[in-house]
Formats: structure tokens, C-alpha cells, sequence
């Protein structure tokens, strides 16, 4: 049972019979009315058990930062309109709005009530309990009931930088025909012949066809397809750093899909594992139409773990297939974690595939850098020049073994590993 | 005065005290000169404990406590100055005058039935309502000594009491008795015998009504207090920030105050930077790069070389100035 505060107004008025016979047994016959009213009003409210709620769209889908609206229908049983408060329990960070519903359920009649959610955090949010408030017909009582009403919403990596896409799609588009132009031969595929117009590279002229055809016709190229691309999102202790407050994890999340989108145009097939002393997230791009949305949706749940990660375990998943692959490792570049982790499974890696190290780099580290003021900023200075010293170090290791390394800050990392990616393919290298 | 008339005159300061210098055997009179001590409970302790006394006199009429007394008496103002004594009381003479009357002292018809006689009729202001007194002389009763009550105060002090016939008047009063009590209550006798009607300056509803109060806060806080479901737990996650790590590097860094190595750290920087800028390898040494970047940002190439190759600073601040000549050499190449 609840009380309302029409109750408290309600034995308020007792102030009325207590100044007219100025009394203590006034007061106590005063508190026997008002119990018996409350009692009264709860015995004739409607049960909230009898009052049955069913949730529409129990499994939702919404991008961070967007909203989506969840529905509760409830059927009143009963012969009494039911009338009260209704709250749809959500987590905090799941952002429902409004927090309580005021409901009026005429007898036998059903009622929606929709909540907004505006989530401010990715990942998985499940609802918890309903909590139905009936008031009865004087409003001083209530009788109050939760119930678990199934619902999920998952919650989308923003995904900011799609606004990219087209751009790197233009480029791509561009490099059909064109990319044969540079290397001849090894990674380019044949695709059709067509009239000569000016500006064609003579080179590409396919005589024979020529001479049959009487006018220059010239061969056309298109880029290589149905390569293989592993993207190998490290979900360690080192990936839970945060940048700009959102976990280095969410700006490598975001240059995979990326990625993902952009090799899933070219026909690219795409797999994307994510993953620490386990995998937790694994993605094997049969459907080129739901390629995309699978890897948004897998990875949505997926959050940093505070554990050392196990390159071995991430390796033998690119290792699976033996075909040549171009594999992208998504970890930061912290100096211990690459020599002691991943610098050991490298070298077996790079002999059979490409293998792309992107970092995501802190802007922090620059401010520290260029700030030297007084005593306490320049040894922040010194700090952070040792900082990037020792990430220049785990670079040039890392090139060494033959790996090209991306170290860019979370809005352009991304774009850089777009970039990269059609550079290779423009070159005809993977 | 009095004691010049051979009447024994007992100053007293509490009630009990009172009682007890009037019960000690002689007859006697029991004066109350001021009243503004004088609470209800002391006033009726009087009165009972002064039932053998000849006769209990309050000067100046007592208005703060005389209708608790239930003697019928009330206070009033005087409506116009008294003009004669009109009345048969022994210690008032016929052609007596009074002067300085503060208070008209009015009885009830009830008390004026049960013997209450008045002098000094002072008139009303409304002829409905019964005239007052001066002063006002009720009869020995089963509860009490004949009371006189005086509506004089200052008629009696030593300033006016030669005025008119106040002294003749006064003297009669008080020396009715071999045995005068003057009574004069003081505070401690105001503590000793708290006010009975003290309370009620709050309304009587004032405490049930508080009850009610409370009950409703309760009420109210159990209202409010309810939840509407439980709360929801969140699945918080891992807050590290990525410069953490640097940020513990500058403070041990700075604890160790190892300025040896933080200018080898600063001058390794700036002269990779430079050397890539300038077109040479990332690992060229410094006295390679002095020279060339000297020539590019336009400086003397002895104090360029001293900046990337010369001394550790002697101190913190020297420190500081190198970390910020090493910038302003890195910005003017960058600008050159």
C-alpha cells in the first residue's frame, strides 16, 4: 500500500474540529475518521495484479545519442476505472523520460503508455520491474505492485564516423578502372573492354581487340574483390583508457566500422573479432547485406575488461583461414603491453598476411607537451616527450617486423585507416 | 507612621511569610502595597492563610490578579473623579476627598448581594454598565478576611499621601489593627508560587492542534517517502583515463627532480623534431642538427648548439627557461 499526500492534507484537516472542542480525545477520534477513510479507499482501489500489462517491442535497437520509444499496454480486468501512477523501471543510464506515468484505465478498457529512452551509454540495457500505483476513489490510499515486464533495448555504437563514407566511396569508385593504370598484373582483376576516349592511358589499349573491332578499344581493371579483412578489435585493460571521456574501445570501434562499411562496397569479405584473454564478439561477414549492421549490433554489448590481453588467443582467430588477408589490429600502443604481448605473435602473422596496427592516441599527451610554463608543466612536458618517445619506439619495433602503424587521435583514426585501406587496394597489395 | 501609633509593623516578601506574621496570635491587618509580583496562586495562599487575619487590603487594586480571586470584584477606569465618600465604612469620614484614583474598582451585583460595599463612586462611562469605586470593601467570608480593595496606588506613597485627605484615609485603613503585615512579594516568592494563568497565552487548541500536526508530517513523510519500485542497479563502467599513466610519470619525475635527465628527455625531443622538419634523419645527432637549424631559424649557431647540447640546468628554474627556449627554437624553425 502506498499513501498520498492527499492522506497528510487530509489529516491536516483535523486542525478544524481540534480549534472548535480544543481536545486530545478530538485529536484521537479525528485519527480513527482518517483511518478508517484510508482504510476505506485502499479496500476499494483497484489491485494493480488485475490490471495486466504486456510490453510492445520487447527487443529495441536505437544508435547512442538517438532516441526510441518503448510501450507498455495495460488492460484493466476490472469493473472500477483504474487510476494511479505507473513507473517503466529502466537503468539510469538507459535515460527513460518521463520517469512516471500518470494512467486512467476505464473498465474493461486498454491503455498504451510510452516511454521514451535516450541512453546515454552503449551496450545492452534490460528493463526491470513495472511498478503499478492505484489510487482509490478518494486519492488518500493507494495499493502499489511491481512486475517484471520483459524488454532489452540495445544500444548502438554512434558511429560517427559514417559521415565519411560517401567521400571514401567516391574514391573507390574512382579506383575502378584506374588502379590497373599504376601496376599491371599482380592484384587487378580484368573486368571489361570499352571504346577508347581521350585521356585513357594508352597503355591499357588492348590491341588484339583493336584490331578486330577496327577503333581503339581499351581493357578496363577492376580492383581486386573478395579479399579477405580481418579486424581484430583489442578489448584489454589498455583499451578501457579513456580519451576525450569515451574509452579508447568506442574510437577503434568506430574505425572498424568504418572499415567494415567501406570494404563491405568493395566486396570485401569482412570478419571482425573483438576480444581480450577471450573472444568475446566474433563476426564472419557471410551476408554482405546485414554485414554492417551484424558488426554494429555484435559489438554493441562489448566493453573494456580489466585484463592483460592474450595475443595468442586474437591470433589463432586470423589464423583460422590461410588465405592472405589484410588483418588490422585495433590496440592502443602501449609500449610494455606491445613488446610483452603482441610482439611475439607477429612475426607469424606477418609471414602469411598484411598486418595494419592502428592506435588510438591521446591529444592529451600534445597539450602536456607543448605546455611549459611553470616547474609542474614542464615536467609534465617531459613526461609526455618520453611518453611519445617510447610510442615511437613500439612503432619503429613494430615497423620493423613489417607492420604499418597508425597512431592518430579518436575523430581521425578512422579516416586514416579508410585511407590506408585504399591505398592498399589502390596499390594492389592485398 | 503607624509605628508612632504603637502598631507593631511586620515587612514580609512572601506569601508564606506573610501568612505566618499574620496568624502569630494578635489581630491583624495584611497590606499588599504592590501588586506587579503579585501572582494568582500567591494572591489565593494569601487570602486562605489570612482567614483570621482582621482584614486583608490590596492598595492598588491588584488589577492583574483580582478576578482570579473570585471575590466579584473587577477593574475598571475611573469614568470622573470621585466627589464624595458616600458610603459607611468606620475608616472612612464623611467629607473625606481622594486624589490620584488609578483604578475603579467595580463589583459584581452578585458580590454587591453578598455585602460588597463601595466608597468614592466614580460613575461610568456607560450607564449600562454598574458604576465603580475608589474602593470597594468585601465582608469577612468562609474562604476569607474582609478584603478592601484600594484603587490608589499612589495615594499611599510619601510623595502624595498629604494631598487631599489620603493620609488621614490611609491611616485609618492600615490602623484598624494593632498588628500591620506589610507584605511586599518580591520575584523569589513570584518562583516560589508560579501564575496559574500564565498558560494561557496560547490558545487551548494549540496542543492538540500540534499533535495533529505532527501526524500529518508523518503522514506526509510516508507518502513521500514510498517509492514508486525499487531502484535499479547500473552496470557502471571502467573509468581510467588514458594520461593517467603520464601524468604519475611527470610527478615521479618531479619528485626525483632528476634535471639531468628531464633536459637529456627535452633536448632528444626537440632535436628529432627538428631534424625531421629540416630534412635530416630522425636520428641525426645534435651537433648535426645545431648548425642547420641555427641557419634556419636565423640564431647565433653557438647558442643554438649550447640549447641542444650544452650543460644540464643547475636548478628548477633553469630547467623551466630551457624547456621554453628549446619551444621558442622549435617554433621559429616551424615558422622560417
Amino acid at each position: 500500500m502506498a499513501l498520498t499526500t492527499r492522506a497528510a492534507a487530509l489529516l491536516l484537516l483535523g486542525l478544524v474540529p481540534v480549534v472548535l472542542r480544543p481536545a486530545g480525545s478530538t485529536v484521537w477520534a479525528w485519527l480513527l475518521v482518517w483511518l478508517v477513510v484510508v482504510g476505506a479507499d485502499l479496500l476499494l482501489a483497484v489491485s494493480p495484479s488485475r490490471v495486466r500489462m504486456v510490453r510492445e517491442g520487447e527487443a529495441l535497437q536505437v544508435r547512442l545519442g538517438e532516441s526510441v520509444t518503448t510501450s507498455l499496454v495495460l488492460e484493466n480486468t476490472t469493473g472500477r476505472t483504474a487510476r494511479g501512477l505507473l513507473r517503466d523501471g529502466w537503468p539510469p543510464s538507459a535515460g527513460t523520460r518521463p520517469a512516471r506515468h500518470r494512467v486512467s484505465v476505464p473498465a474493461g478498457e486498454r491503455r498504451r503508455v510510452t516511454t521514451t529512452l535516450v541512453p546515454t551509454r552503449r551496450g545492452d540495457r534490460a528493463a526491470d520491474r513495472v511498478t503499478l500505483r492505484l489510487a482509490g476513489p478518494l486519492g488518500v490510499a493507494a495499493r502499489q505492485r511491481s512486475v517484471q515486464v520483459p524488454g532489452r533495448v540495445r544500444v548502438l555504437h554512434a558511429f560517427p564516423s559514417r559521415k565519411h563514407l560517401p567521400s571514401r566511396l567516391a574514391v573507390l569508385r574512382e579506383l575502378d578502372g584506374r588502379a590497373a593504370v599504376r601496376t599491371r598484373g599482380q592484384g587487378t582483376e580484368f573486368d571489361s573492354l570499352r571504346d577508347y576516349v581521350e585521356g585513357d592511358d594508352v597503355r591499357s589499349i588492348d590491341w588484339r581487340a583493336t584490331a578486330r573491332r577496327r577503333h581503339l578499344v581499351v581493357r578496363t581493371w577492376q580492383p581486386e574483390q573478395h579479399r579477405r579483412i580481418v579486424i581484430v578489435i583489442d578489448t584489454g585493460r589498455t583499451s578501457a583508457g579513456r580519451v576525450d571521456d569515451a574509452p579508447r574501445l568506442d574510437a577503434a570501434m568506430d574505425a572498424a566500422l568504418l572499415l567494415t562499411a567501406l570494404a563491405g562496397h568493395a566486396r570485401d569479405r569482412v570478419q571482425v573479432v573483438a576480444g581480450d584473454r577471450r573472444v568475446h564478439a566474433r563476426i564472419t561477414g557471410a551476408d554482405r547485406a546485414t554485414l554492417l549492421h551484424d558488426v554494429i549490433s555484435t559489438l554493441a554489448p562489448v566493453d573494456p575488461q580489466l585484463v592483460e590481453t592474450d595475443w595468442s588467443v586474437l591470433a589463432s582467430e586470423v589464423t583460422r583461414s590461410t588465405h592472405r588477408s589484410l588483418v588490422v589490429l585495433l590496440t592502443p600502443l602501449e609500449p610494455a603491453a606491445v613488446e610483452e604481448g603482441l610482439v611475439p605473435v607477429l612475426p607469424a602473422l606477418v609471414a602469411h598476411h598484411r598486418v595494419v596496427v592502428a592506435s588510438v592516441s591521446d591529444p592529451v599527451l600534445d597539450r602536456m607537451r607543448d605546455a611549459r610554463d611553470g616547474s609542474q608543466e614542464v615536467w609534465g612536458a617531459v613526461a609526455a616527450e618520453r611518453t611519445a618517445s617510447l610510442r615511437r619506439g613500439a612503432a619503429s619495433a613494430l615497423g620493423r617486423l613489417g607492420v604499418d602503424v597508425l597512431d592518430a587521435p579518436p575523430e581521425d583514426l578512422a579516416v586514416r585507416l579508410a585511407d590506408h585501406y585504399l591505398a592498399l587496394k589502390r596499390e594492389g597489395l592485398l | 507612621m503607624l509605628r508612632d501609633q504603637g502598631i507593631d509593623v511586620d515587612v514580609v516578601s512572601t506569601s508564606q511569610d506573610a501568612v505566618d506574621a499574620a496568624g502569630d496570635g494578635r489581630p491583624a491587618t495584611v497590606v499588599v502595597g504592590n501588586s506587579d509580583l503579585l501572582t494568582d496562586s500567591a494572591a489565593r495562599r494569601l487570602l486562605e492563610g489570612t482567614r483570621g487575619a482582621d482584614r486583608v487590603v490590596f492598595l492598588d487594586g491588584a488589577p492583574g490578579v483580582l478576578l482570579s480571586l473570585d471575590l466579584g470584584l473587577s477593574v475598571g477606569l475611573p469614568a470622573e473623579r470621585p466627589a464624595a465618600a458616600d458610603c459607611s465604612l468606620p475608616w472612612v469620614a464623611g467629607g473625606d476627598r481622594v486624589t490620584h484614583l488609578s483604578w475603579a474598582i467595580v463589583p459584581s451585583d452578585e458580590a454587591r448581594r453578598d455585602g460588597a460595599r463601595g466608597c468614592f463612586p466614580t460613575g461610568s462611562d456607560d450607564p449600562a454598565l454598574p458604576s465603580g469605586f475608589a474602593a470597594v470593601e468585601v465582608p469577612a467570608g468562609p474562604d476569607h478576611a474582609a478584603v478592601t480593595v484600594v484603587g490608589m496606588p499612589d495615594a499611599a506613597t510619601n510623595r502624595f499621601v498629604t494631598e487631599a485627605d489620603n493620609a488621614g484615609l490611609v491611616v485609618r485603613l492600615l490602623g484598624g489593627s494593632p498588628h500591620l503585615v506589610w507584605y511586599h512579594p518580591d520575584d523569589e516568592d513570584a518562583t516560589a508560587n508560579p501564575s496559574t494563568t500564565d498558560a494561557s497565552v496560547w490558545p487551548e487548541w494549540v496542543g492538540p492542534g500540534m499533535v495533529v500536526l505532527a501526524l500529518a508530517f508523518v503522514a506526509f513523510a510516508l507518502a513521500r517517502g514510498r517509492r514508486l519500485g525499487r531502484l535499479v542497479p547500473e552496470p557502471l563502467p571502467v573509468v581510467v583515463r588514458a594520461a593517467e599513466t603520464t601524468e604519475s610519470r611527470a610527478e615521479l619525475y618531479r619528485a626525483s627532480g632528476d634535471r639531468d635527465r628531464a633536459a637529456r628527455v627535452l633536448r632528444l625531443a626537440t632535436t628529432g623534431r627538428l631534424a625531421t622538419r629540416l630534412g635530416m634523419s630522425a636520428g641525426a645527432p645534435a651537433d648535426e642538427v645545431a648548425p642547420v637549424a641555427a641557419a634556419a631559424a636565423g640564431l647565433p649557431p653557438a647558442d643554438v648548439d649550447r640549447l641542444l647540447r650544452g650543460p644540464a640546468p643547475a636548478d628548477e628554474q633553469g630547467l623551466v627557461t630551457l624547456a621554453q627556449q628549446l619551444a621558442h627554437l622549435e617554433e621559429k624553425v616551424r615558422t622560417s
